[in-house]
């Protein structure tokens, strides 16, 4: 027996076609928007704005794109007896919502700073600064932001499939739940970083408050911070993985 | 056929069983599943969709289990539960969304009980009244031409023509290889459809068996007055109800699945159950 059969994998996507339909529109006209917003020729103060404001939203609509397949209610019962197998249920979950709505969202923000750096005339010191910064991540950061968003989605995705009620505030406040937990790791390093920093007595002399801020800054893109922050993020998503798949193979209600 | 043995089944953290030790064999047919609140007749309906796995004993649909993952086995079966959702704007849109899993579906039958039901299919499912909604949803899954179809308290909602109306489409639909298994409170309005019954009471089954098997066994009469060689009987106004032994009684009326459930629940269950199971 093949895994996954081709056929019903587009009958999957047909059947769930008029329930994301909208938001794959909804979505196309927002990342478009930023898109063209960050070329509007505006003040440094409201480029740096819109496009912070604008890749939080977009950040936002991409972890919580799962929500849309609890939006008519509670289908789980009809959508638990489809005739398509465990794998084929995921797999289209995992190509629409890891693959082509963060497509949607990214791919024109993206290419919009790019092509900001080639139009002089909008250009100004602090939005290329932030842009180059963005642009030219290091991988380490790339690699985090990538599974933090991964990670995001899939714990998104689990709790609407999972739970039988309040399916979209569960969803939401799990998405936040997860960004307030990575907010803590990063807050409890920062505290014993600092602490170490101080009691160690490594700062230069006369060193002031900004610098002791991008001093810990660096040492926190330098360290292993980041690589066991995202071993910490590749393994809770390798299990967000397995727990998704596992709750469309039990079909339990 | 559906076959249940030594079925239990247990809700998480709860330590009376939702189902007790279930052994039945379900024929191709009309199926009631009757009980009173609690019973565990939406438990059995989930256990036979496979949307619930059994604590212990098993459950087989034609040998193959409804927990399967196998998209052959769980085009066989679909459950339609009290209040369910369907996704998409109309029933028409839904039909064209989901009916393609299902290679039985039946679009000339689906419009005729569409038809049937006074609808066209284009009204949409969320300003519909719930009676309505529930006559396009019956429309639908009595056109997809599973092989098991559990249908949980379809009449709720219903007026009267609908459930007129509901009663003829099962009637005229259903194929000698298809079993349907109608869950409700309301045993009267269905009652001569059924080709068989199955009471539950907290948890246990109480009686299953066929309209040939109670018919071999039971006779059941409407009299005047309460018939003194009766097993049970009820009075309603203006008539009597009676259940008794065939050598004892002539002329009866069809089976009364209703006054057998009371009878059930009677003091004269043990002598009901032991004529029923005799020979």
């Amino acid at each position: 027996m093949t895994l996954i059969n081709f056929n019903r994998l587009k009958y999957l996507w047909e059947y769930h076609y008029p329930m994301v339909k909208h938001q794959l529109f909804l979505y196309f006209v927002i990342s478009v928007l930023v898109a063209i917003l960050t070329l509007l020729p505006l003040p440094a103060q409201a480029q740096i704005s819109i496009f912070a404001i604008g890749n939080s939203i977009l950040g936002y609509l991409v972890v919580l794109s799962p929500i849309v397949l609890a939006k008519n209610g509670d289908t789980r019962i009809v959508e638990r007896l489809i005739p398509a197998t465990a794998a084929e249920k995921f797999t289209w979950r995992i190509i629409y919502f890891l693959i082509i709505i963060p497509i949607f969202c990214y791919v024109y923000p993206y290419l919009s700073n790019r092509l900001y750096f080639h139009i002089p005339e909008i250009q100004t010191a602090l939005m290329t600064d932030t842009l180059e910064l963005a642009v030219n991540n290091s991988f380490r950061l790339k690699c985090l932001n990538i599974l933090s968003t991964l990670l995001q989605i899939l714990i998104c995705l689990y709790v609407v499939t999972y739970a039988r009620k309040s399916r979209i505030i569960k969803a939401v406040l799990s998405v936040f739940a997860t960004q307030l937990v990575f907010g803590l790791i990063g807050f409890i390093w920062g505290i014993s970083e600092t602490t170490g920093l101080l009691e160690s007595h490594s700062f230069p002399i006369n060193i002031n408050k900004e610098e002791i801020q991008s001093e810990i800054m660096d040492r926190m893109v330098s360290s292993s911070y980041i690589w066991s922050v995202t071993l910490l993020m590749a393994c809770a998503s390798l299990t967000m993985l397995w727990l998704n798949y596992r709750v469309l193979k039990k079909r339990n209600l | 056929m559906i076959e249940l043995n030594n079925l239990t089944f247990f809700y998480r953290k709860q330590i009376r069983p939702a189902l007790s030790d279930i052994s039945v064999n379900i024929r191709p047919g009309i199926w009631l599943l009757a009980g009173e609140n609690g019973a565990g007749k939406t438990t059995m309906l989930h256990i036979i969709a496979g949307l619930c796995h059994p604590s212990s004993g098993s459950v087989t649909i034609n040998d193959s289990e409804p927990t399967s993952d196998r998209p052959e086995d769980l085009g066989h079966v679909f459950l339609l539960e009290e209040n369910q959702i369907f996704p998409g704007k109309t029933i028409r849109e839904f039909a064209a969304m989901h009916s393609r899993f299902y290679p039985r579906f039946s679009m000339k039958r689906f419009v005729d009980n569409l038809s049937q039901f006074g609808l066209t299919g284009d009204e949409k499912l969320a300003d519909l009244s719930l009676g309505y909604r529930k006559k396009s949803q019956l429309a639908y899954v009595l056109a997809m031409g599973v092989d098991v179809l559990l249908l949980d308290e379809p009449t709720n909602g219903l007026d009267i023509e609908g459930r007129s109306t509901l009663k003829r489409i099962i009637a005229s639909t259903v194929e000698h290889d298809q079993t349907i298994i109608l869950s409700t409170h309301s045993v009267e309005e269905l009652e001569h459809l059924y080709d068989g019954a199955i009471f539950l009471s907290k948890s246990r089954m109480i009686y299953a068996g066929t309209v040939e098997n109670v018919e071999e066994r039971l006779s059941f009469s409407v009299t005047k007055i309460p018939d003194p060689a009766a097993i049970y009987s009820e009075l309603q106004i203006g008539r009597a109800l009676n259940i008794s032994d065939p050598a004892l009684c002539e002329g009866t009326s069809p089976v009364d699945w209703r006054l057998l459930y009371s009878g059930l629940h009677s003091p004269k269950a043990s002598y009901l159950l032991q004529l029923l199971s005799s020979y």
